[in-house]
C-alpha cells in the first residue's frame, strides 16, 4: 500500500502478486490487506472499476467482523480510490466519518492521519 | 516438576487433574511434541476433562487444520457447559480460549471482553502467573475499539497490580504499549515514541525475540504513516536483517489472522 501511495503502483502490484504466492488464502486478514493494496494500485493506474472490484472483495471477506483498525483501513482505501476516481463527495464523507470516530476515541493523531490519507490521494 | 508429579500418579482422575497445568507449562516452554498425548489422556476422562481438552487444544493451536474457526467455536461453546463455575482457574482458561477464537474470527469486542474477564478473575485470585499470555492481547484488543483514556486506565490498573513483579520484558512491553497509546492520543511526540520503540527492539533482539521485534517495526511503520512520512514507513517495513519470504509473511500477518470458512 505504501509503495502505491508513494506513486509506484506497478511495483506495488508486483509485491501484491508475490505476497499472494507466499501468503495463505485462508488468512483472511492478509488477503484483505492485499486486496486493499491492489485496489489502491489499480486506482493509481486509472482503473477505477478494477479498484472497486478489489475493494468489494475486501469488504466481502471482512463482512461481519468487528476489527476497528482493519475496517477503518478498508474505508480509507475506499476513500482514496473514490478520491482518485473524482468522486470527491463520497471520499469526503468517508474521511469525515473516519476522523469523527477516531476523535471520539481520543486519538487525534490517528484521526488526522485518516483524513489526510483520503484527502491527499492522487492518481498517476 | 509437574512432569515428575504426573509420572508418580496412576492413570485416573487425580492424574488428569494435573494435566492442564502441565500442558500449559510445556506449551510455554516450547515442548509441543509432548502435549498431544497428554491432551488425549484428558479426552479419555469425564465430560469436564473432555471440555478442558477442547480448551487446551484451542489455546495451544487455535487454528486447527481439521476444523474451521466457527466449528471450533461451537465445540468450545459446548465445552463451556461443562466448566466448573466454582473453579476460577478453569473459568479463566475458558475465557482465554474464547478470546483466542474470537480474535481469529475477527471479533475484537468479544475477544477483549473475554480477556478482561480473565484478567479480573486472575486479579481477584492474586494469581499473576495465570496471566502470562493475557496482558498484551488484553491491551492490544483495546486499541482502536475503546477510548484512549479507557486503555490508559486499564494499563494503570495492570501496572499497579503487577508492581515490580512484571519482570524486565513484560515491563518493556507494557511501556511500549503505553507509549503507542499516548502517541496516538497526542500525549507524547513521535520522536519520543520512536526512541522508546528502538530501545525495545534492541532489547528484543538481544533476547532472541526477533518476531516481536518485527512487530515493533510494524508499529514504527504505523507511526511513520501517522506522521505522513510514507518513505520512512517503507523503510521500517523492510526492517533489519531478515530472511525474505518468512519475514514478509510475518509482517503482514501481524495485522490480523482471520480464518473463517
Amino acid at each position: 500500500m505504501n509503495t502505491s501511495r508513494l506513486g509506484r503502483p506497478e511495483e506495488a502490484l508486483e509485491i501484491v502478486a508475490k505476497a499472494r504466492r507466499i501468503g495463505s488464502e485462508e488468512d483472511i486478514g492478509d488477503q484483505i490487506y492485499l486486496d486493499l493494496a491492489e485496489a489502491h494500485a489499480r486506482a493509481m493506474h486509472g482503473e477505477p472499476a478494477a479498484a472497486r472490484s478489489s475493494l468489494g472483495s475486501a469488504r466481502t471477506k471482512a463482512a461481519g467482523t468487528r476489527m476497528t483498525l482493519m475496517n477503518n483501513d478498508i474505508d480509507v482505501a475506499e476513500g482514496e480510490v473514490e478520491m482518485m476516481a473524482g468522486n470527491r463527495a463520497r471520499a469526503m464523507a468517508l474521511a469525515d466519518r473516519l476522523e469523527a470516530q477516531a476523535r471520539e476515541l481520543g486519538l487525534p493523531r490517528y484521526a488526522e492521519a485518516l483524513r489526510r490519507t483520503v484527502v491527499s490521494a492522487r492518481g498517476d | 516438576m509437574l512432569g515428575r508429579a504426573i509420572a508418580l500418579l496412576p492413570l485416573g482422575g487425580q492424574r488428569r487433574h494435573v494435566i492442564p497445568d502441565l500442558v500449559e507449562a510445556l506449551y510455554q516452554g516450547g515442548r509441543r511434541a509432548e502435549m498431544g498425548v497428554l491432551i488425549q489422556e484428558l479426552e479419555g476422562g469425564d465430560d469436564a476433562d473432555r471440555a478442558t481438552a477442547v480448551m487446551l487444544r484451542v489455546l495451544v493451536e487455535p487454528i486447527n487444520p481439521t476444523s474451521s474457526v466457527e466449528g471450533t467455536r461451537a465445540a468450545l461453546e459446548s465445552a463451556g457447559l461443562h466448566v466448573d463455575a466454582s473453579d476460577p482457574v478453569s473459568v479463566l482458561r475458558y475465557e482465554r480460549a474464547r478470546a483466542a477464537l474470537a480474535w481469529l474470527a475477527g471479533d475484537e469486542v468479544e475477544s477483549h471482553d473475554a480477556l478482561l474477564r480473565a484478567y479480573q478473575i486472575a486479579r481477584s485470585l492474586g494469581r499473576r502467573d495465570l496471566l502470562r499470555d493475557v496482558i498484551l492481547p488484553l491491551i492490544g484488543s483495546a486499541w482502536f475499539s475503546v477510548s484512549a483514556s479507557e486503555t490508559l486506565e486499564l494499563m494503570d490498573d495492570i501496572e499497579g497490580w503487577l508492581g515490580d513483579k512484571a519482570g524486565p520484558l513484560l515491563s518493556a512491553s507494557l511501556q511500549d504499549a503505553r507509549g503507542f497509546t499516548e502517541y496516538l492520543a497526542g500525549l507524547i511526540s513521535a520522536e519520543e515514541k520512536r526512541s522508546q520503540s528502538h530501545r525495545y527492539i534492541e532489547m528484543l533482539q538481544q533476547t532472541g525475540s526477533h518476531l516481536e521485534a518485527i512487530h515493533i517495526l510494524d508499529e514504527l511503520s504505523f507511526v511513520a504513516w501517522v506522521e505522513g512520512d510514507l518513505q520512512s514507513g517503507n523503510r521500517s517495513n523492510k526492517g533489519p536483517s531478515r530472511s525474505s519470504s518468512g519475514s514478509a509473511t510475518a509482517t503482514i500477518s501481524s495485522t490480523n489472522s482471520l480464518r473463517r470458512r
